[in-house]
């Protein structure tokens, strides 16, 4: 039996394979201008990664089933289904962590803190509305501004031992207020480590709504920086679990879902 | 494509004779050409249901109120204005009923039906009124900023006299006084005991329902001297019972949908009949209760037979607020396969029910209004949402709630938290101005209530197990 589950999401598509219930591929690939193609590009990838890529193949003759997620989840030609990708993280972090009741998902372009049952079911959830604020784009607009690999701030905001205060909330005034603080000459690691607070904070505030139960899972592009990681740590108290590869969850719950499919 | 265009809102061949001049010039003033057109009849086809004769008649009066509306100073009209949130129609109903002469309208609501809902032409509007004192926020929702920029923008003609309260939106009152800034326009202000405590019960004292009937008694007369009539307490009654039979049939169409499985209509063709009857002028409060009375024999006929517009067995949800100007976000809602038998803001509860023991005309409306419980309290909100929610017995609840109307952006939460914890089901609160379509789009919004869908099915697939 061989299934996929497909994330299309704002800044990476992934895909993770299952062939009768074990993980044999999953990549990732940014999403681009082109939904389908990034679709199809990961799928690609993570059938070559399984030893399952032949030129020509046809996914819908090749896969029993398909579930696509994510925001372009709707636009995923081969899918059979699409399903959210606040089930599928679920259904994802709770296959690979059964004790996982809350899980706080960092994106490209939102965040959600998802509450789950003993059986991985999804029994509330809230998620980010209009703002890029507390989102993958808010470090990346960061990063950018500070001319910092998007991958090294989390480890630079760790060499900090005075984070900035960054009050504004929002993406836009955020910006303004770094670039003041950088003029008066605040060193890089504390602006760093002020982003990443300010990130861990919106998101904190936001999940406090569903509140956090143990085990928390942080999944997402994200989930990689361990600033915001330990950032978060701090915000709510508690340990977080981040798995081993965290961008993949909603992939991966969509495969198992597509495996429960087929019964 | 005119011709055509009216046809598919219910013209007949000799209306569309008839009407078709005015109905042109009123297009041409608002800016409507072929294009606009073009683009309406699409949308027609894609969210509404025009096999029902009952949606079919709503957007022909919409239309025709429309073209009234912008035509109306140039038809000699005396125009006044009332407040679209929360309407007053039984005041209303009284002033357009007294005179053929006084146009009555609420503009803000026909130009969200007909530029916004149908056309989806209404963001001019909403940016002149914000370019002209009414910023974004300011506003507490985009109708005060419709009000404001449909004069501005001249597609309302500037009227005569405003008629405005404050007991649930304080921002019309503020949106009259700069209409009388700019334009001179008279405003005759209804006010009313604000002083509820936030948690004060859904009984009201009596002297809230005293004040406030004086308060109608001094805007009756004001009113009477404004248009040159008389208004006695037959006229007055007569005129408060036209407006509520109409409103009968629609509690009686919600009796229905309570018990239908599947839901037979979607509430975007049912939203087209609620502002119609709600907030009525002339012509509503003639054809209202045959309208109203044809929706109820189709849905009758659609429940009999078996027909849905959900699968059966859906998850019913509570809606708040109201329809929104983009219908494809309720559309979207029941594509998700929820059935929303009720928009909360309808809803009659129970102590609305009971016949009022006062007598006169002024007291009846004060009496009725004041226990309205959304229009008070922030319990009585909450206390509102969580009675309708149960007699419904839905599977959940979807808050769509204004961020910058005060007295319900202050309680959203709290009527998330009470229901959830008191009811046991869950509450989706999204945020947005539902009159504002710049402030939410289906897309954003599909994920969560997707989500909620999903969340919904499997407690209730849970609860069929057990």
């Amino acid at each position: 039996m061989l299934v996929a589950g497909v994330d299309v999401g704002a800044a990476t598509a992934k895909a993770v394979i299952l062939s009768n219930g074990g993980i044999v591929g999953q990549a990732i690939v940014p999403t681009g201008d082109r939904v389908v193609t990034a679709a199809e590009n990961a799928t690609r990838l993570a059938l070559q990664q399984a030893g399952l890529w032949k030129e020509g193949v046809d996914f819908k003759e090749l896969f029993d089933f398909v579930i696509s997620t994510g925001y372009g989840r709707h636009s995923v030609p081969f899918a059979m289904k699409a399903v959210t990708e606040i089930i599928c993280h679920a259904k994802g972090a709770h296959f690979l962590l059964p004790t996982a009741r809350t899980i706080i998902d960092i994106g490209g372009q939102d965040s959600k803190a998802i509450s789950l049952d003993e059986k991985g079911n999804v029994s509330n959830f809230v998620m980010n509305d209009k703002c890029a604020a507390g989102t993958g784009r808010f470090l990346e607009v960061m990063a950018h501004v500070l001319n910092v690999p998007i991958e090294e701030l989390g480890k630079i905001a760790l060499t900090s031992n005075s984070p900035c205060q960054i009050s504004s909330t929002c993406t836009i005034f955020a910006e303004s207020e770094m670039v003041s603080l950088r003029a008066e000459g605040k060193p890089k690691e504390d602006l760093i480590a002020g982003i990443v607070k300010a990130v861990a904070s919106r998101v904190a505030v936001m999940a406090r709504g569903i509140g956090f139960r143990r085990d928390v899972v942080f999944t997402g592009g994200v989930a990689k920086n361990i600033g915001v990681k330990k950032a978060l740590e701090e915000e709510i108290q508690m340990n977080i679990i981040v798995p081993a590869e965290p961008q993949t969850m909603g992939a991966l719950g969509a495969a198992l879902l597509a495996q429960a499919e087929l019964g | 494509m005119y011709s055509q265009f009216l046809q598919s809102c219910g013209f007949e061949a000799e209306e569309i004779r008839k009407e078709s001049s005015r109905i042109d010039r009123a297009f041409h003033i608002a800016g409507l050409g072929p294009e606009d057109i073009e683009r309406a009849q699409w949308r027609i086809r894609k969210y509404f249901d025009t096999t029902l004769l009952g949606v079919r008649q709503s957007l022909k009066i919409w239309l025709k109120r429309f073209t009234d509306l912008v035509l109306a100073r140039e038809e000699g009209r005396k125009i006044i204005v009332y407040p679209s949130w929360p309407p007053e129609p039984r005041i209303v109903s009284m002033v357009a009923m007294a005179s053929e002469d006084v146009f009555c309208e609420t503009p803000e609501i026909v130009m969200d039906v007909v530029l916004g809902q149908i056309f989806d032409k209404i963001n001019p509007v909403l940016e002149a009124g914000e370019e002209h004192g009414l910023p974004p926020g300011l506003a507490m929702c985009a109708l005060n900023q419709a009000r404001l920029g449909g004069i501005v923008k001249g597609v309302v003609p500037v009227p005569d006299m405003t008629i405005t309260t404050s007991f649930f939106c304080d921002q019309t009152p503020k949106t009259d006084e700069l209409l009388h800034e700019l334009y001179g326009v008279r405003n005759i202000f209804l006010d009313n005991c604000m002083d509820a405590a936030w948690d004060e019960p859904v009984e009201v004292a009596p002297r809230c329902v005293s004040y406030f009937a004086a308060e109608i008694r001094r805007v009756i007369k004001e009113f009477e001297e404004a248009a040159g009539v008389t208004l006695s307490e037959e006229r007055l009654r007569e005129a408060r019972a036209a407006y509520a039979r109409p409103i009968f049939v629609y509690q009686e169409i919600m009796q229905m949908l309570k018990e239908a499985d599947p839901q037979p209509i979607s509430q975007v063709d049912l939203g087209l009949l609620y502002w119609l009857i709600q907030a009525p002028e002339q012509k509503s409060l003639k054809e209202g209760l045959a309208i109203s009375n044809n929706f109820a024999r189709e849905i009758k006929a659609r429940i009999e037979s078996g027909y849905g517009v959900v699968a059966k067995g859906a998850p019913k949800i509570a809606w708040f607020c109201h329809h929104a100007t983009d219908p494809g976000v309720m559309r979207m809602v029941e594509q998700t396969g929820l059935a929303i038998p009720v928009t909360a803001v309808i809803w009659t509860p129970p102590w609305l029910r009971i016949k009022s023991e006062f007598t006169t005309f002024a007291e009846r409306v004060a009496d009725q209004t004041v226990r309205g419980g959304i229009n008070r309290s922030t319990k009585g909100i909450i206390e509102f949402f969580k009675r309708c929610c149960k007699e419904f017995n839905v599977d959940g609840f979807l808050y769509l709630y204004f961020f910058s109307c005060r007295p319900i952006c202050f309680s959203a939460l709290m009527v998330k938290k009470a229901i959830e914890k008191e009811l046991g089901i869950p509450v989706l609160a999204l945020e947005g101005d539902v009159w504002d379509t710049r402030s939410y789009s289906v897309e954003a919004l599909k994920t969560r209530v997707e989500t909620f869908a999903e969340l919904l099915r499997s407690r209730k697939l849970l609860e069929a197990r057990r």
